[in-house]
């Protein structure tokens, strides 16, 4: 009963909100009313006009007082005072133009530019993955602590070894990423793919749009191939036509039959979006890391507990086999992360940065409304004077400059919408960072901004308020004939301000240094080869034809005729000058290594031999990067499977296992099969590459020739140690999947 | 005037209640004129607090009000008594006459009680 009158009587003074004119109006003609009836009382009773109105007006005892009281209770006091300062707002910065527009610019800028920033961290970072309970989605990678690798593939027994012994996942699923060729009529084209385990969608919980997943027997050797297409490879290569199922992609040159079609927004190639699933087949080699392991913690198990136990169970494999498991543990993450990958430091060291941007601006706004609230002093003066309190002044102030910073933010989210667009389409010409396309204002992005706002408003608005709700009456009536002056406490904000805006200025000054600089350095540090006009072809020999990809080429191989051919007639076309193949791409992130002995020395420990990457070059391949030749030949056409094995060496190398001698004519050793051997003689030395990246130093590396015979078993895994390439990019580690990289450099236009 | 009371915190609405149901709809000057008649001129009612107090009975669906004529031909808000008003009227007359009758226990001289 009591709470239905108190609700009814607010839903009344909510309606007492509006149509302020007409009940204004009306409570102006009942008091007058009240006081006609009371004169003409009075003027029954026997008074002279004079006296009734007189009595009249003193026994009302002021209208105005009434009509206030009247209001309180009509309306909501608190809302009725926001909104008499909000119109007031209005009029101060419409009667101020050119300081509103430049404050309104400012702040829409700073607001802009996080707003932009954070609808793309919204939709990379924080917006749950598209499948079901994506929370509890884990990313397990293997870590090397050899090599301080934190997010490293697994080989396919570790994998199964994982998920038979952890009990902290439902369940857990393996893919890889590969490129393959993709033929249709006499066009080839490398397309990016991703190889799954079997139960890997079932995992996910995400159902094929149409047809279905693959079977547990479909990932056996010999099976049938079967592929999944994904929506993009369904739109591109099909123009998303309805028949697919069932009919035949060749992939690699083999024949693929389609058995489903994936739904938009299901993507796992980190790099690239994938167009084709296949299944992956089982891979006994232990040594042979190359998948990447997706698990579903089981409900109410913690991300930090699955680590504990991956932990044990890494050690336990550890003792079990030692020779390929030392230093390997595993690294539990959260697949939003791993799926964001190195890009989520980056997009939140730029949040970081457009938010001191945001501070510089609001540094700016305060001192404008500092200098302008100078101006006002006559204003506040007398507002003060008739009776306004502090706290009534600092609630005007800050009224002013939420709605300014509001006002901002309305800007800045148009602003933000636009320069987010052309953020992701610059992002994208570079990458194609998973779920950037995702980037879309929604009601986070809105919160985001409307938080912001408030808090920009505050932010400047807080200063400026306090400062101005002191004011000097008798100062400021006084000063009413002259120009205003500012108040020296005035002066002193100022230049707190002036100093905080030059600090952030010089935070982000240092910042956009450091960048610079890197760059710098990035552009001065020798790649060791030059990159102009210089073309890179990836190529990739169907194995039905041609053999598996870095086996023995042998000179009458298919393979040997076929690159043989292909670089004639690169070379012969007009403003080719040279040109030449090469297995991993110099700064391509990753190389494979491979252990070696030196004949009449001994090994750096009994059970480790010496170590470098390798490459794989054809004849001219440091011609046509134009590597600088330090000492010995390059590889020439005539060395052959006929001659005796040649291989050329970095500097690093060279310094390295030959220090203060002559490398040329040295020779190593590679374990060929059970008791043989192949020796190789140093031919010539290089400048160091850069094969990591610009900002890793050069390792020893040592390059064969892909013409002469490596040991025999040259392809399989007995000779080599793979080792996964620096991520978020694929592991190069698997030969099979590496295709052939030619590089033509051409004449300088 | 110094001699009249003011009206008591609390009693303005039950005494604008019981007129209104005494004398059927009347405007604001009438009903504080009634209020004064009615306490022998006893009370003087601060027209200051008497509207917003109409207007809070209004509000809370007592009273109900609509402009009308008076007798001398002059545009006045007329207010009447609702249903709910009606019944907020019996229930408060009510308990102030419990009140009332506690009071006057105490203020009655000479009757001890055990």
């Amino acid at each position: 009963m009591r709470s239905l009158r108190v609700l009814r009587a607010s839903l009344a003074r909510v309606r007492g909100l509006f149509h302020r004119n007409r009940r204004e109006r009306e409570l102006s003609a009942e008091m007058k009313s009240h006081l006609q009836m009371h004169i003409e009382h009075n003027l029954r009773a026997g008074m002279t006009p004079e006296q009734a109105r007189r009595d009249a007006f003193i026994k009302l005892g002021g209208i105005e007082p009434i009509k206030e009281s009247y209001r309180d209770r009509r309306g909501i006091p608190m809302i009725e005072t926001l909104l008499q300062d909000l119109r007031y707002g209005f009029r101060m910065l419409a009667k101020n133009p050119g300081f509103t527009l430049v404050a309104l610019l400012t702040l829409a800028l700073g607001i802009g530019a996080n707003t932009a920033i954070f609808s793309v961290v919204n939709a990379v970072l924080l917006r749950p993955l598209p499948y079901p309970d994506s929370g509890r989605l884990m990313m397990v990678w293997a870590t090397d602590a050899r090599r301080g690798n934190t997010e490293d593939v697994t080989s396919y027994p570790g994998f199964e070894d994982w998920r038979a012994q952890s009990k902290s996942f439902e369940g857990m699923t393996a893919f890889t990423t590969r490129g393959a060729t993709l033929l249709a009529g006499d066009q080839a084209e490398i397309i990016p793919t991703v190889q799954v385990t079997p139960g890997f969608f079932e995992l996910l919980r995400v159902p094929p749009a149409t047809g279905r997943t693959f079977r547990p027997d479909e990932s056996e050797a010999g099976a049938s191939h079967v592929a999944i297409l994904s929506d993009a490879g369904w739109k591109t290569r099909f123009s998303g036509r309805t028949d697919v199922l069932s009919q035949t992609v060749r992939i690699n040159d083999q024949p693929y039959t389609i058995v489903g079609v994936m739904p938009p927004g299901f993507r796992f190639h980190p790099e690239r979006v994938e167009e084709i699933y296949t299944p992956i087949e089982r891979d006994p080699n232990r040594g042979h890391g190359f998948l990447r392991i997706v698990g579903r913690l089981r409900p109410g198990v913690s991300r930090s507990q699955a680590q504990v136990e991956m932990d044990i169970i890494t050690r336990r494999l550890e003792q079990q086999y030692p020779k390929t498991d030392a230093d390997v543990g595993a690294n539990v993450m959260p697949l939003t992360d791993a799926i964001a990958g190195e890009f989520r430091i980056g997009l939140l060291i730029f949040l970081g940065v457009v938010a001191l941007v945001l501070l510089i601006a609001c540094t700016n706004v305060a001192n404008l409304m500092l200098a302008r609230s100078a101006t006002r002093q006559k204003e506040l003066a007398v507002r003060a004077a008739l009776g306004a309190s502090r706290g009534r002044l600092i609630q005007q102030f800050l009224t002013e400059s939420t709605l300014l910073a509001l006002a901002g933010g309305a800007l800045g989210l148009l602003l933000a919408n636009w320069s987010a667009r052309l953020l992701v389409t610059t992002l994208a010409t570079h990458v194609q960072l998973p779920r950037l396309q995702a980037t879309h204002t929604d009601a986070w992005v809105l919160g985001f901004t409307v938080v912001v706002s408030l808090t920009t408003g505050i932010l400047f608005g807080v200063l400026p308020a306090l400062n101005a709700a002191s004011p000097n009456v008798n100062e400021g009536l006084r000063e009413s004939s002259r120009s205003a002056t500012e108040s020296i406490r005035g002066r002193r904000i100022r230049s707190v301000l002036v100093v905080m805006e030059t600090a952030l200025a010089l935070v982000l000054l240092a910042g956009a240094g450091l960048l610079l600089k890197s760059l710098l350095i990035m552009r001065s540090t020798a790649p060791g080869f030059r990159t102009e006009n210089l073309a890179v072809v990836n190529l990739s020999l169907p194995r039905a034809k041609y053999g598996p990809e870095l086996d023995r080429v042998g000179q009458d191989s298919a393979r040997a005729r076929y690159f043989e051919q292909i670089l004639a007639r690169v070379t012969a076309l007009a403003g080719v000058r040279a040109a030449a193949l090469v297995a991993d791409l110099p700064m391509g992130g990753g190389a494979d290594s491979l252990s070696f002995h030196i004949p009449g020395r001994p090994d750096p420990s009994p059970k480790k031999p010496f170590s470098a990457s390798f490459n794989i070059v054809s004849a001219g391949y440091f011609r046509t990067m134009e590597t600088s030749l330090l000492a010995g030949r390059e590889f020439s056409e005539q060395d052959s499977a006929n001659t005796p094995g040649v291989i050329v060496i970095n500097e690093t190398a060279a310094r390295q296992f030959w220090p203060g001698q002559d490398a040329v004519g040295k020779q190593i050793s590679l374990p060929a099969g059970k008791d043989s051997s192949v020796t190789l003689t140093v031919a010539g030395v290089i400048g160091d590459v850069r094969q990591q990246d610009l900002g890793t130093a050069a390792h020893p590396e040592i390059f064969l020739n892909y013409m002469q015979p490596g040991p025999p078993g040259h392809g399989s895994h007995s000779w080599y140690e793979p080792r996964p390439s620096r991520l978020p990019s694929p592991p190069r580690s698997s030969p099979r999947s590496s295709p052939w990289i030619m590089m033509c450099r051409s004449l300088p236009s | 005037m110094g001699d009249k009371q003011d009206v008591w915190q609390g009693t303005l609405a039950l005494m604008v209640l019981k007129t209104l149901e005494a004398m059927g709809p009347l405007h604001g000057y009438g009903i504080a004129r009634r209020i004064e008649q009615t306490s022998g001129d006893l009370l003087a009612v601060n027209y200051g607090t008497l509207y917003p107090a109409l207007l809070k009975l209004e509000q809370e669906g007592y009273i109900a009000s609509e402009w009308g004529v008076s007798d001398n031909n002059r545009k006045a808000k007329y207010y009447r008594l609702t249903r709910a008003g009606r019944k907020q009227l019996e229930k408060e007359a009510q308990e102030w006459a419990q009140t009332t009758d506690i009071l006057a226990r105490f203020m009655a001289p000479g009757e001890e009680r055990s």
